[in-house]
């Protein structure tokens, strides 16, 4: 057995985590960073919630869009060197991060075309930007990952990178920046990083360590994500769910995700629907279909989610459970946030069906699903054959 | 020594996918899903390397082109395992034993034609035990080999 390992991150994490900003911009010798943030963090002040605690100028672009693309990032990658900057810090959830990612690498890399850093593992290591992330989402682990994902609006795709050297030099997680998040946001995000952990420890790219970060961040989110929403200020939940998504991502950085990520990339490309909210539509459905192949370990993820009913429960029964569990966590969420869990809220899903079939067909990730996943199949779970 | 089979393995492997372009339908309906031509090159780092050209709709040829994906494997051992049918491109994916040049997802279709050549070109025996899949064979494997021993 052979397995590759990368998380180079160093991890602020917890309360007053942004008070150590300016320490850690001296420490990366930056002078004159660019804050890389979305109009509405900066319409809602999360931007000064940063830059209180910088006592260095700094330039600051705030249009990045929901669905970011490869001409937003060449636009910032000019701004940067307009404004001779020297780092980047980047405040926001999912499209933020990897915009910012994909401003690093084509300054890291000294590339003007886009295309010449598309895909796996390409790069070599290139000049030294510093890079900050400051998530204020919990879910998409982006501040943890060697992965990129941006959209190309003329070919209407999503284009993926996957580097060693994109990950973030230093991630904050505050709970200040989470605390406010609507609640059907903060059950979607943290459905998201539960999947990204589910995934890691149940697809082909799993190994010893993947195993480790996904079953913390599977018993960490278990934990946190009821409480939450009858305490969504609580700062040490909030803190605990910001640090799930941030191991989920090292997790599924090293050892990639599998189906429902195929097929959620594809249903948000197509659908428009938000990642989290696929991810919670096809969380349940998804894991019926791999069922067959993966009883072991989704048994086995039971004792991260409930230790207490893992070991109450007979051996052959437990991958039965762990469904059964999930399907309820996500029943719950749905009742107390409306967080849309059922496939046939989406309306444009059966005249697309054909398209996000194709679509996921050729995601990345199907290669690690270690079932073997037919375009047959895709139908099948979108048209409910698995339930929802 | 490694490096000459390999090289032969890789004229088989692009011989064995132009013949199955047009005998094998589940070869054609991948490659045309480009929509468009498309040049793929299959290279060893310090050893072989073979550059496929797929024109829109009429099949495949070896060129000198740029390429629009580039798959490189690391070292001539790994390339080795993965032609002679002792490690899937999967498997080679997950281990990290090559990189990839371009775009991610138009390079899936190739990789799903790789399994099907070789489920033609390989010992059941032996696609049974690197390919998590059982794809039907349409034709027998000898008749593929001698089609692509005397196709150029």
């Amino acid at each position: 057995m052979y397995f590759e390992f990368m998380n180079k991150t160093k991890l602020c994490a917890g309360e007053n985590a942004l008070t150590q900003l300016q320490y850690e911009c001296d420490q990366y010798h930056i002078k004159h960073p660019l804050i890389l943030t979305d109009s509405t963090l900066y319409q809602l002040k999360y931007v000064a919630k940063i830059t209180k605690h910088l006592s260095i100028p700094y330039q600051l672009y705030t249009d990045i869009p929901v669905d970011s693309s490869i001409h937003v990032v060449k636009d910032i990658y000019h701004f940067y060197q307009q404004h001779q900057c020297d780092g980047i810090i980047a405040l926001g959830g999912g499209s933020v991060l990897d915009t910012a990612k994909g401003v690093f690498l084509m300054l890291s890399q000294e590339c003007d075309s886009f295309d010449e850093i598309l895909g796996f593992e390409v790069m070599k290591k290139g000049k030294n930007i510093p890079f900050f992330a400051i998530p204020t989402t919990s879910g998409t682990g982006s501040e943890a990952t060697s992965v990129a994902v941006i959209h190309h609006p003329q070919k209407n795709v999503k284009l993926e990178i996957i580097s060693q050297y994109i990950q973030s030099d230093v991630a904050f997680l505050d709970p200040c920046l989470t605390i406010h998040l609507p609640l059907r946001v903060t059950s979607a995000t943290a459905v998201d990083a539960l999947v990204h952990a589910i995934e890691a420890y149940t697809c082909s790219g799993k190994n010893i360590m993947s195993d480790i970060y996904a079953s913390t961040a599977i018993s960490l989110i278990s934990q946190n994500i009821l409480k939450v929403i009858e305490k969504p200020k609580d700062k040490e939940i909030r803190s605990n769910l910001a640090l799930a998504s941030y191991i989920a991502g090292g997790a599924f950085s090293n050892s990639m995700v599998g189906i429902v990520h195929a097929i959620g990339h594809a249903l948000g490309a197509v659908c428009h629907i938000p990642h989290g909210e696929a991810m919670s539509m096809l969380l349940i459905p998804c894991m019926k279909f791999n069922l067959d192949t993966n009883a072991s370990l989704y048994g086995e993820i039971l004792l991260y989610l409930d230790k207490e009913k893992y070991l109450s429960t007979k051996p052959e029964d437990l991958a039965d459970v762990t469904i059964s569990y999930l399907s309820n966590l996500l029943k719950i969420l749905h009742s107390q946030t409306k967080l849309p869990i059922s496939l046939n809220e989406v309306l444009s899903l059966k005249e697309n069906m054909d398209e996000i079939a194709e679509k996921a067909l050729n995601d990345g990730a199907l290669l690690v699903n270690e079932k073997y996943v037919y375009k047959k199949d895709i139908i099948d779970i979108l048209g409910g054959k698995y339930g929802y | 020594m490694k490096k000459i089979i390999i090289w032969i393995i890789l004229q088989f492997l692009y011989r064995g996918m132009k013949v199955l372009y047009h005998d094998d339908k589940r070869i054609r309906h991948e490659l045309d899903g480009w929509n468009q031509d498309k040049i793929i090159k299959l290279k060893v780092l310090n050893g072989p390397s073979i550059s496929i050209k797929y024109t829109y709709l009429h099949g495949l040829s070896q060129t000198k082109q740029k390429p629009d994906i580039e798959i490189i494997f690391k070292s001539v051992d790994t390339a080795f395992f993965v032609f002679m049918g002792m490690m899937s491109v999967k498997q080679a994916y997950l281990e990290h034993r090559f990189i990839l040049k371009g775009d991610i997802f138009e390079s899936m279709r190739f990789v799903r034609c790789v399994d099907l050549v070789e489920t033609y070109l390989f010992p059941s025996l032996m696609t049974k035990r690197i390919l998590n899949h059982h794809e039907k064979k349409y034709h027998f494997s000898l008749l593929i080999y001698l089609k692509a021993i005397f196709t150029f």
